[in-house]
């Protein structure tokens, strides 16, 4: 190294006087040797501008001729980093040269697609890296959240809080379970759940955008791929121990940050009902459903059991009350998580190895949910012999889950009933309060006079018994073994297997709501015999899965290189084969204690308590289920470099499955791609100085998206006999014939560069790219007639194109040293085709399921036109053929051309302004994110939801109320009896739709690393890390309502603050 | 050296052998790619799927339209509890045309796919013996034309000899070829399909089968007189409900029953000879369902069925509570039982002027209705009262059972016996005239703008 350095200052230092001297021909020699000095055979050396080449011998040892003055020498061999050295004619001689093994510590990346590691520097396809800076950069404990807002072209799509979906570069295809990229997990796909992943143990994560970075996985590439790659050993390194520690602590969410129509109003609203009857037929109802508290009130009165002053009184009390308040006091917590984490890494003489071990305490808001992870992993790499290596790597993940809140803001339901929100949790004594979601209180109160067991509903005594827990134990075993040939031949085995197990398991003692309920109903009383048919003990249910995957892989590398060419190509096979198996399990009369249970009778029908449920059979638990999937796959690749300037790459994949089934016609499908890479910079001619690095891709490819519910016959399912009225095992259609069944296809073309400019102080990439998408499985309407209302075909198309830019600057590189990364995505797509379009009339779109309409993106929000409140009865209006209208029938028959269509519910345009500073041992970053052009639905008060669900916003209370009102609201007026079309048409009416644009900053972390030169207490370094995540602070939102684009349907997501420390030995 | 040199030779030949092995014998590979991917999922392609399809009770017997019921005028609503129901609902209960007429069109043709599946499938079927294979045939036979029945009665006029290769029938469904398509056929058509297909299924299907909800012949006899009686054949529904009766006569003494019980009566009762039932539509639930006064106030007091249907709501209104579906949750049971066809046989006679068989039918069944010896057996000679009668305690005794439309629409045809029937809804009377376009109901939106078919005025 000090030797390179030397070169490197004298021949600076002489190189202005050499340009004065022209046309000088000199021979150059000198040697080549690696770090621990061996010689380095085979290296090949060039001069940038007078494009001489040669290459070093056995020895290491090398000459080359000098044709001008003053040029670069270029020296590169497979493993080693690249050297520049300029040189002038007045260098000396000879040259020693040093080159440093190509490790990712240095600058070059590396890039792995799963199958291979391509060098940057000669990848055709378009790839975002993401290093250990910024997947550290938040403490979140799983990867999702971790790679949100930080990657180039990947959106985390938020509707669905509990369920986010990831896209990447858009939308590829109709089915919304199927829109997921594929993770690979260094070297295969993950079965398993991604967030057993600890993110602690990843070394780097690579996004593969295009179709020659990606159609490689072949029929499971259409939605991109993410490859995550883990921490690996190194060579030549001495034992490193490093150690993280994190506490994270969230408050209680603001439960008042929801928006919920006033206790006040809804009181008032109810009042008004029971004058109108509305709630007579609930009286009497077979089934005892829950009838609001206000109505109970008034009926008791009615009754001449309350008089007027107790229960206006009693009124006025439910009036003051909001369920929010006692939910976040009882049910909500703040939530503290603790993260640890022990690595240690080392290498010996033929061995290289890393063990590491984590525990993840997840906490949760909510009271009695949290989550524990116990991750253990071993890495090892073995030199057998000098040419034969074994690589094992073990990842042994526990997970732990308990799950016993009744639910929290908007979770307690009873599927169509929701906790009112005048509703307390707690009596006046303390003690636990029922609320009526299941049956009325006042039947309730007295059924079964003391004969049955308490039928009472309360979710603070759920809360205190519920024992809901899920055990998952995975096992993820890789063995695999690489043998190189020749020195350009590599053959290489891989084998991995997973198992996991899961193991739920719901305990339901006799103070749970649940095991009470099912007694009671099935309970007969005649005179002073009580009869229990289900057995007045515990009832267990659970439901165990385990799933094993197998793969296997033979793959041949080449990599060869001769004068001025370069072959880089793998071929191989792979054979892959997952199992499931699912079993639940009821059992009736348990007792924990004895461990015993008692039989039941499922064959005959017993009748419910007061007919409260009919007459029906005990539910049997039991079921079986058993998946299989299988996959056999052949590939190649190969790449060939031409000077080191000019890439071209192909690459092939046919993939066959069993999921088809019978369908064998469509197995073998051959997908494939092409692409190829110009360094301009190093042309000769090229020489602009301010933009020293240059480079232009092209790729162009198709891959694939299996929809594994697809067959082209009939499919028909069996069911066990308790899933039937009769008791009965039978046999259902799960899904009509699909005749014309095919795979869907993404046909992608992508251009990139990829710069460096003003002395490399600023570098990035820019990529354009068109897709289509074709054969998509699409849900096709049916003439009902034929049996099936819809059907899935091969039937629809999506078109995109898109923009992917990411800049990194170095805006200030003294002592205080600033970088900002800044990610630019542009993204449109709209659906093309759609073989049998759903009914153009009368769409109306929330975008919050994929609705593909011909000529509009599948998320795009579609309203009815809004002609404002009638001024006479505050009616919604709206427009049929042009004029104004309050004919709802005939409203909702409107083509899509007579629709106000909004645009895309998902940002076409989004992407992150990442600032660091670094400042002695501090460091600063923070991230700010941006989305732009994209629409939401503000939710809106539905008349009906809120009569009949308890579901009601406080826009309720400005409501249109007398004439003259309609200047300034949009409510319409409430009528009874309810109007669903007049509540739909208002529902989906254009003025209740939101520009969403916005740009927010979401987190922050500050850290100080100590580095003690005398190692005072052992450490190497010490890092301490202070972060803020879920920050949501708007910097600026284009809706002027308040509201939170993101976040409109749930509660705000408390701001979470971690504090951590790392330490290295 | 040399040896090395061979042992690295052979290392590579291993090697190579190794991903040859993996890549190579794709032939094997279709074996192993014809696993199933879900162990419960398959093809139909054994007997016993297709055994396993027509014992899919929720489909094959449990989704018989519950609107014919809705439309009749057995019970009514107040208007409070009319305003608290569905729009589909309510528009079906005020004959009002509705655009959305949902499960009482879409679930009976998706029972009629599953018939279809089977016999499709049948001809590629290998079982032992042909027995099973001829009952499960019958049974799709069996059920197709149950179910093309029962749309025809909501969905295209009363059958009329005279103009029935005119008139407007309903689509029928004989393939599970999705793509095939089916125009409305005429009712001519319409009822040799649902004749034939019970024919067809009386020679296939054992007498009585193993268990209720399957078809036997005497279920397929006592449909087709169900069908013939729609189509005013008299002479052949009183040949089926004679052949009928001759395979099953059993009835319930309801001095037997435990009248007053919340549900007085077991499914698959001794009366039941095919069961089958309706979805409980909410506008049919004890609690809204009131039932007609005068039609209550003309049950005997000594007549069981008086407390065996019907329970007193606390205004004093009646529910209805007497289902052979053992339910009382409002859905309604469409099978076949004994007092449906001694009722068919009964007026069948009488409209042949059978007197005698007339009456003996009709007094076999009330003297099972009735408080033992209290029931005076009718004796009346005049033919036009008998008729009467009959047709009184036809609508007695079948009310909830989803034929009380048919009847009115048949009888609609007859000067004699049409009426109108009324609805009071808040003040409004409302009134349904014989032979109104309004006892159709609308063909589905999607039937009409994807399948072409002819709407309903």
């Amino acid at each position: 190294m000090k030797r390179y350095l030397l070169i490197f200052l004298l021949t600076a230092g002489l190189f202005d006087m050499s340009r004065l001297s022209a046309q000088n021909i000199r021979p150059v020699y000198g040697e080549v040797r690696g770090a621990q000095h061996e010689p380095i055979t085979g290296a090949g050396l060039r001069f940038a501008l007078s494009k001489s080449s040669s290459m070093t011998d056995s020895t290491g040892r090398f000459t080359i001729m000098m044709r001008m003055a003053a040029d670069t020498l270029i020296i590169s061999h497979v493993g080693y980093t690249t050297l520049r050295i300029p040189l002038s004619m007045n260098s000396r001689l000879p040259l020693l040269v040093e080159l440093q093994p190509y490790t990712e510590q240095l600058n070059e990346v590396l890039i792995s697609t799963g199958y291979q590691e391509i060098p940057r520097e000669r990848a055709t396809g378009s790839f975002y890296h993401l290093d250990k800076e910024l997947i550290g950069s938040r403490n979140t404990p799983d990867l999702i959240s971790r790679l949100n807002g930080l990657t180039s072209s990947l959106l985390v799509d938020n509707h669905f809080p509990a369920q986010p979906t990831v896209q990447v570069r858009g939308l590829n295809t109709l089915n919304y379970a199927n829109a997921a990229p594929l993770i690979v997990l260094d070297n295969f796909p993950y079965a398993g759940d991604i967030s057993n992943i600890n993110p602690n143990d990843i070394e780097s994560i690579t996004l593969l955008k295009d179709a020659a970075a990606s159609s490689i996985w072949g029929a499971r590439a259409g939605n991109g791929v993410i490859v995550i790659t883990t921490r690996h050993a190194r060579r030549n390194q001495p034992l490193q121990v490093s150690l993280n520690a994190n506490v994270t602590i969230a408050p209680k969410p603001d439960l008042f940050s929801a928006d919920q129509i006033s206790s006040v109003s809804l009181v008032d609203l109810q009042q008004y009902l029971y004058g109108k009857g509305f709630y007579n037929s609930l009286f009497n109802a077979r089934t005892r459903p829950p009838i609001p508290e206000v109505a109970e009130i008034l009926q008791k009165q009615a009754a001449g059991q309350l008089t007027a002053a107790q229960a206006a009184q009693q009124l006025s009390v439910l009036k003051t009350q909001d369920v929010r308040s006692d939910m976040e006091k009882y049910l909500y917590r703040p939530q503290v998580n603790q993260q640890y984490y022990l690595n240690l890494s080392g290498s010996g003489n033929n061995i290289r190895y890393l063990i590491s071990t984590g525990y993840d305490r997840t906490g949760s808001t909510l009271k009695g949910n949290d989550q524990e992870r116990l991750t253990v992993r071993s890495n090892n790499l073995i030199d057998l012999t000098k040419k034969w290596q074994l690589q094992t790597d073990l990842i042994l993940t526990k997970t732990s889950q308990r799950a016993n809140s009744p639910g929290g803001y908007g979770q307690i339901t009873n599927g169509t009933t929701a906790i009112s929100p005048y509703a307390r949790l707690v009596n006046p004594d303390g003690s636990p309060a029922a609320v009526d979601i299941y049956y009325r209180s006042f039947y309730t109160d007295t059924a079964g006079a003391g004969k049955l067991l308490d039928w009472k509903y309360r979710p603070l005594q759920e809360l205190a018994s519920n024992d809901r827990t899920t055990g998952v134990t995975d096992l993820l075993a890789n063995i695999g073994s690489t043998y190189k040939v020749s020195n350009w031949l590599t053959a290489d085995v891989k084998y991995q297997y997973e198992q996991s197990w899961s193991d739920y398991r719901e305990l339901n003692d006799l103070n749970t709501f649940f095991t009470r309920n099912y007694i009671n109903r099935f309970t007969q009383i005649n005179g002073n015999t009580v009869t229990y048919i289900v057995p007045k003990n515990d009832i267990l249910n659970g439901t165990r899965t385990s799933q094993r995957t197998q793969s296997a892989r033979a793959q041949l590398t080449i990599d060869h290189s001769w004068a001025d060419s370069r072959i880089n190509a793998i071929a191989g096979g792979e054979i892959r084969e997952s199992n499931s198996d699912a079993s639940s399990y009821r059992t009736y009369g348990y007792d924990p204690q004895s461990l015993t249970s008692v039989n039941v009778d499922y064959t005959h029908t017993y009748p419910t308590y007061g007919n409260i449920g009919g007459i029906t059979y005990l539910a049997d638990g039991t079921l079986y289920k058993q998946y299989l999937n299988r996959f056999v796959s052949v590939f190649a690749n190969a790449a060939y470099t031409y000077k080191n300037r000019y890439t071209l790459s192909a690459s092939a994949r046919r993939d066959a499955s069993n999921l088809f089934g019978v369908a064998t016609n469509q197995k073998w499908v051959p997908l494939w791609s092409a692409g190829g890479l110009w360094r301009i910079h190093d042309e000769p001619f090229y020489h602009i100085s301010w933009l020293p690095s240059l480079n232009l891709r092209l790729s162009y490819g198709v891959s694939g998206n299996l929809l594994p519910n697809a067959t082209s016959i009939t499919r028909i399912q069996y069911y066990t006999a308790s899933q039937s009225p009769i008791n009965v095992p039978f046999v259902g259609v799960a899904a009509p014939p699909v005749p014309q069944l095919r795979w869907e296809q993404v046909h992608s073309w992508n251009e990139g560069i990829d710069f460096e400019l003003l002395n490399r102080r600023i570098s990035g990439s820019v990529d354009v790219y068109q897709k289509n998408s074709t054969d998509l499985m699409n849900s096709v309407l049916l003439d009902p007639t034929v049996g099936f209302s819809t059907y899935n075909e091969n039937s629809a198309s999506i078109r995109s194109h898109g923009v992917d830019v990411v800049l990194n600057s170095v805006n200030l590189d003294g002592a205080l040293k600033w970088r900002t990364l800044l990610l630019f995505n542009y993204v449109s797509y709209k659906t093309t085709k759609n073989l049998n379009p759903p009914a153009s009339q009368g769409l109306v779109s929330d975008g919050l399921y994929i609705f593909p309409v011909v000529g509009y993106n599948p998320y795009v929000i579609v309203s009815y036109r809004w002609a404002g409140l009638d001024p006479q009865t505050g009616d919604p209006q709206g427009y049929v053929n042009g004029k104004v209208s309050k004919d709802y029938q005939a409203i909702t028959q409107n083509p899509v051309s007579e629709q106000a269509i909004s645009g895309s519910a998902i940002p076409p345009v989004f992407g992150t302004l990442r600032n660091n500073l670094d400042w002695k041992n501090w460091s600063l970053s923070w991230n700010i994110t941006y989305r732009f052009n994209y629409f939401f639905r503000r939710p809106v008060v539905n008349y009906s939801d809120l009569i009949n669900k308890n579901i009601g916003y406080s826009e309720y209370d400005q409501r249109w109320q007398k004439p003259g009102d309609e200047a300034f609201t949009n409510v319409p007026s409430f009528v009874y009896p309810d109007n669903t079309l007049r509540d739909n048409f208002y529902r989906y009416a254009e003025v209740n739709v939101e520009k969403a644009d916005n740009i927010k900053l979401t987190d922050l972390s500050l850290s100080y690393q100590w580095a003690p030169k005398s190692k005072p207490l052992g450490f190497h370094s010490l890092t301490f890390t202070f972060y803020t995540n879920q920050m949501n602070i708007m910097l600026w939102r284009a809706n002027k309502r308040g509201l939170d684009p993101d976040i409109i349907y749930n509660v705000k997501p408390p701001v979470t603050y971690a504090a951590g420390i790392k330490a290295t030995l | 050296m040399k040896n090395r040199k061979l042992n690295s030779d052979i290392r590579h030949c291993l090697l190579i052998a190794m991903v040859a092995c993996i890549i190579c014998p794709l032939s094997s590979c279709k074996k192993y790619l014809e696993a199933k991917s879900d162990q419960s999922i398959t093809t139909p392609s054994t007997i016993d799927d297709l055994e396993g399809l027509m014992n899919a009770y929720s489909v094959i017997n449990a989704d018989y339209p519950s609107a014919p019921e809705v439309m009749a005028d057995n019970f009514y609503l107040l208007n409070t509890d009319y305003l608290s129901l569905s729009q589909r609902q309510r528009d079906i209960y005020s004959w009002t045309k509705s655009a959305d007429v949902g499960g009482d069109y879409t679930a009976p043709y998706q029972a009629i796919a599953y018939t279809n599946i089977v016999l499709d499938a049948l001809p590629k079927v290998t079982a032992n013996g042909q027995a099973r294979k001829d009952a499960v045939k019958g049974e799709a036979l069996f059920t197709r034309a149950s179910y093309h029945f029962a749309l025809a009665q909501l969905f295209a006029a009363a059958y009329d000899q005279a103009s029935a290769g005119t008139d407007l029938g309903i689509a029928l469904r004989l393939t599970a070829d999705i793509e095939s398509k089916a125009p409305r056929a005429s009712m001519a058509e319409t009822y040799a399909s649902i004749t034939g297909d019970l024919q067809q299924a009386l020679t296939l299907l054992p007498d009585m089968p193993a268990a209720k909800y399957l078809p036997g012949r005497a279920a397929a006899y006592g449909m087709l007189s169900r069908v013939y009686l729609a189509m005013r054949d008299y002479p052949k529904a009183g040949a089926c409900a004679d052949s009928c009766l001759t395979l099953y006569h059993t009835l319930l003494d309801y001095n037997t029953v435990a009248v007053s019980a919340t549900a007085p009566f077991q499914q698959f009762n001794a009366e039941v000879i095919y069961d089958a039932r309706s979805s409980p539509p909410s506008s049919l639930t004890q609690s809204r369902a009131k039932i007609d006064t005068a039609l209550y106030r003309s049950y005997n007091g000594n007549d069981l069925r008086k407390t065996a249907y019907f329970k007193a709501n606390a205004d004093g209104t009646q529910a209805y509570k007497g289902s052979y579906t053992g339910l009382t949750n409002g859905a309604l049971f469409t099978g076949i039982a004994t007092d449906e066809i001694l009722l068919t046989k009964a007026e069948c006679a009488a409209r042949a002027g059978k007197n005698a068989d007339a009456l003996l039918a009709l007094n076999t069944l009330l003297e099972q209705r009735w408080k033992k010896g209290t029931f005076i057996p009718y004796t009346t000679t005049d033919n036009g009262q008998l008729l009467s009668i009959i047709l009184q305690e036809r609508r007695k005794e079948l009310l909830f059972r989803g034929v009380r439309l048919m009847d009115l629409k048949r009888l609609n045809k007859e000067p004699d016996y049409a009426q109108v029937i009324y609805r009071k809804l808040g003040g409004t009377l409302l009134t349904l005239e014989p032979n109104s376009p309004r006892y159709l109901l609308q063909i589905d939106q999607n039937a009409v703008n994807i399948g072409g078919l002819v709407q309903n005025p």
